[in-house]
């Protein structure tokens, strides 16, 4: 399998405070990969590199064959086309209905009618679990229901590559089970995803690869179960012994 | 001591170097995207609603009692002198060369470039601007261009409405307190008045429309740290573009006056 992913010698400041001294990794072509570290270890600054919402002060950050360091914001548009990324609180429009929500991308980047949209906004919502809410507002849903929105509104475009920032941070274990089957659901179509995680029995149960970030690098990285049996730095963040 | 005050004095030059900066490139990226498609006209239409019809009120208000005020106080001064009868000339030049564009503005800015400001602050720290990136979409075309197209395309209308209920807010001061015949009143008006007065007024707006919007912008796209900076942000936003707006109004004065002399000759 291919690289579709490739994070070569990235480094990142934050004023005085040096995040990321030489983070590198790659993932294949449909993998499920996690990526896991302490609070301020800086995961969420590389999954945004990947899109192209944050730039590395030096190295690459290769996706589907394109540096993303020599693309101006323009030209990142097709490339987010295929690459979605669904945010930690949802970042659902709130001026706007769950339903307005979910046809945004369609309207923004498909030629599909307006009867069209609406009936697949309807069928992403059933799958969803969110019947009937098209014309809520986010601000009425729940948490739970915002990140499944989120979810939704990222996927409907049939992306390559999808990133989750802590997609069940917070969730009772309804919804985190919904958001897991969901990612499960695309691993099975092929999909290629990042997941920003604390939640090790999601990790472990969706991802296929995790790395673990740790003083700036990639301080261990394999498959979920031989890194938290082994003995080493995994098992001691996992078990709380280090942060 | 000194040092601290040598490093304040960095700092503030620092902020205000990187203002001009941020400014510059916003409106670069305006210009720039204007030009091609998308554009969203909708949005603007919106925008103009938001901007225009829901400050109507705010700048009616302002505008009559501008007016009123002026009739007063230019009417009992003048009266000691003689002058009553100069009242509408003066009150009706005032307004709408100078107070009618500015009051408008500064309203303006304290309403909408608030606005502004808050709603897009609001919507960065929470990620909807990211979004609207990560969706393969530029915020400049989805929020910036049509928040400053209505802007410039309102604040004129906004101000032409006001300098016409200031001058009936003088009329009817004229007429009740100080005397005057109300048709006297309006030929003196109408007399005093020249369309370059009108549209040198009205011509200011557009560069204060400008202000408004594009500090409102910046500072919103640039708001950090959750809703206490979105309070910041906005603050900024308001005290910026009212001081964008009295500065400007007297280098934009003289500029005027100079183009009427040069044009006269």
């Amino acid at each position: 399998m291919d690289s579709i992913i490739e994070v070569k010698n990235f480094a990142k400041k934050f004023g005085n405070k040096e995040v990321h001294k030489d983070v590198n990794f790659e993932v294949k072509e449909g993998q499920c990969v996690g990526l896991i570290g302490g609070s301020g270890a800086g995961k969420s600054v590389i999954l945004r590199s990947l899109i192209g919402l944050e730039r590395p002060d030096a190295g690459k950050v290769i996706v589907l064959g394109q540096n993303l360091n020599l693309l101006k914001e323009k030209e990142l548009i097709p490339l987010r086309q295929k690459v979605a990324y669904v945010f930690q609180g949802g970042a659902l429009f709130d001026s706007m209905t769950v339903a307005d929500n979910l046809a945004y991308p369609l309207r923004e980047h498909t030629r599909l009618s307006e009867k069209e949209i609406q009936k697949k906004v309807t069928a992403t919502l059933n799958a969803f679990d969110l019947p009937g809410s098209e014309k809520i507002m986010p601000a009425e849903l729940s948490g739970g229901m915002q990140k499944r929105v989120g979810l939704a509104r990222a996927i409907i475009l049939d992306p390559e590559i999808v990133l989750f920032d802590e997609p069940t941070a917070g969730l009772d274990p309804y919804n985190t089970k919904q958001i897991q089957s969901k990612i499960l659901e695309l691993k099975k179509r092929g999909v290629t995803s990042i997941l920003v995680t604390h939640d090790m029995p999601t990790a472990s149960a969706v991802c296929d690869h995790m790395f673990l970030l740790l003083d700036g690098k990639i301080a261990a990285e394999g498959a979920p179960q031989d890194l938290i049996t082994k003995k080493g730095v995994m098992s001691q963040f996992i078990n709380g012994e280090r942060e | 001591m000194i040092q601290n005050l040598i490093e304040d004095f960095g700092t503030q030059v620092n902020t205000f170097i990187r203002f001009l900066g941020g400014l510059f490139f916003l409106t670069r990226d305006f210009c720039t995207d204007i030009k091609t498609k998308p554009f969203y006209p909708i949005l603007v239409i919106e925008q103009m609603y938001q901007i225009g019809i829901r400050s109507l009120s705010l700048v009616c208000a302002t505008a009559m009692s501008t007016g009123m005020v002026m009739a007063l106080q230019f009417g009992f001064g003048l009266e000691r002198f003689g002058g009553k009868y100069y009242v509408p000339k003066v009150v009706a030049l005032s307004l709408i060369r100078e107070l009618g564009p500015v009051f408008t503005s500064l309203m303006l800015a304290g309403r909408i470039g608030a606005g502004i400001t808050a709603e897009i602050g609001s919507m960065n720290v929470t990620q909807q601007i990211d979004a609207i990136r990560a969706l393969g979409t530029s915020p400049i075309r989805k929020i910036v261009i049509p928040r400053v197209l209505a802007c410039l395309l309102v604040l004129p209308m906004l101000t032409v409405i006001a300098n016409f209920v200031g001058i009936f807010g003088s009329l009817v001061i004229g007429v009740t307190e100080l005397g005057l015949d109300p048709y006297f009143y309006y030929q003196k008006v109408v007399y005093a008045i020249t369309i370059t007065d009108f549209v040198v007024g009205v011509a200011k707006t557009l560069f204060f429309a400008f202000f408004i919007s594009v500090v409102g912008c910046y500072y919103g796209l640039k708001t950090k740290g959750g809703t206490q900076g979105v309070g910041v942000a906005t603050t900024k936003s308001v005290v910026t573009s009212s001081i964008l707006i009295v500065i400007s109004d007297f280098f934009l004065t003289k500029l005027f006056w100079m183009v009427e002399k040069w044009i006269a000759s």
